[in-house]
């Protein structure tokens, strides 16, 4: 598991834990796998519109953990957080 | 149009579904090729992988499905342990708002087989979290049986490797699992063509699952109607009764009223 060790925001986060852009600088993670960096204070709700044609029928795990559909507003992303945004594709 | 008997509805975890073919959308050429075939075969729940979004996709899926009154059916395709599957089941129920999940843990990536004690760990685990489960597993009449005890709303056995099209290739132990089973047996993997599927239904399984057969059919959507035939006659046949192999012949002409005795 990832606990931001490897954030480029030099800073150690006003929470303790991996920096979330404290002070304004942007957060770097990886999003399906690309090194994505992403503005101070986003959120998962940002990422599914930054990367996603609808929030319809999509799916977020952040480091291997579902993030319910009612949480991506609330929850902001980390600096070497792991996301996986998951759709329905021709298969099974 | 053919004459059926009394109602026959399918029924898995207490839902009832329209059709006994179940559609599998992997290997399609085109959205469009998918969607006709999808209406062809008059089904009513279709499988779909969980896969990364990719940003630059125009169609979506899940509303060709939806705009086609056509059930979800999620599948962990491509996952390879019990951890795996369960988290894609977690995020397909995200996604998608159904309890309901094809479950598929492989063990062996160039047969595609079942591994079917991730498989049952899995399905286990499932289970406990609400899930709705039919378990993609051999045709190993033990497993099936292991796969009901934990709770699985209905067993889906192979009939032969997926997109082999070499049919039922164990005959004898679907016709096991048939008799042994309280929920739905659903031959899933290795249907061909028409008469696999026919034969699936007369040995008594509930519902077939087909996707190669139809995706990669020249004609998916010609098809997709054979499927939707061959399941229809192979299930009245199975309804009506047929006759016992016998090793020497019975007559069906009376020997009363001949000429010349």
């Amino acid at each position: 598991m990832t606990d931001g060790t490897d954030g480029t925001d030099g800073s150690s986060g006003t929470d303790g834990s991996g920096g979330s852009g404290g002070h304004g600088m942007p957060v770097v993670l990886t999003v399906n796998g690309e090194r994505y960096e992403a503005p101070a204070g986003t959120t998962v709700a940002d990422l599914v519109a930054a990367w996603c044609p609808s929030p319809k029928g999509v799916a977020v795990a952040v480091d291997g953990a579902v993030v319910p559909r009612g949480e991506w507003e609330a929850t902001p992303v980390t600096s070497g957080a792991a996301v996986e945004l998951v759709t329905a594709a021709a298969g099974g | 149009m053919t004459v059926d008997a009394a109602p026959d509805p399918f029924v898995v975890a207490g839902t009832e579904l329209g059709s006994r073919l179940l559609l599998g959308t992997g290997g399609m050429t085109s959205p469009e090729s998918l969607g006709r075939a999808l209406v062809a075969s008059g089904t009513a729940l279709a499988t779909v992988a969980v896969r990364r979004v990719d940003p630059s996709t125009r169609h979506s899926l899940v509303d060709l499905l939806e705009g086609l009154g056509i059930r979800i059916l999620p599948n962990t395709a491509g996952c390879f342990t019990a951890a795996d599957a369960v988290l894609t089941a977690r995020l397909a129920r995200e996604a998608f708002a159904t309890d309901w999940v094809k479950l598929e843990v492989i063990g062996d990536d160039r047969t595609l087989l079942p591994d079917p004690i991730e498989l049952v760990e899995a399905a286990e685990q499932l289970v406990d979290d609400g899930f709705v489960v039919l378990p993609y597993c051999g045709d190993d009449p033990v497993v099936a049986r292991r796969l009901e005890q934990v709770g699985c709303a209905a067993v889906m056995p192979l009939g032969s490797p997926i997109g082999s099209g070499l049919g039922i290739r164990n005959p004898h132990n679907i016709e096991l699992i048939v008799e042994q089973a309280g929920v739905p047996v659903v031959l899933d993997a290795g249907i061909g063509t028409a008469s696999d599927a026919c034969l699936a239904m007369e040995l008594g399984c509930s519902a077939v699952l087909v996707a190669s057969a139809v995706t990669r059919a020249e004609d998916p959507e010609l098809m997709a109607t054979a499927m939707r035939d061959a399941v229809r006659s192979g299930r009245a046949a199975r309804r009506a009764g047929r006759i016992s192999r016998r090793f020497v012949a019975e007559a069906s002409s009376s020997f009363e009223g001949l000429v010349g005795r």
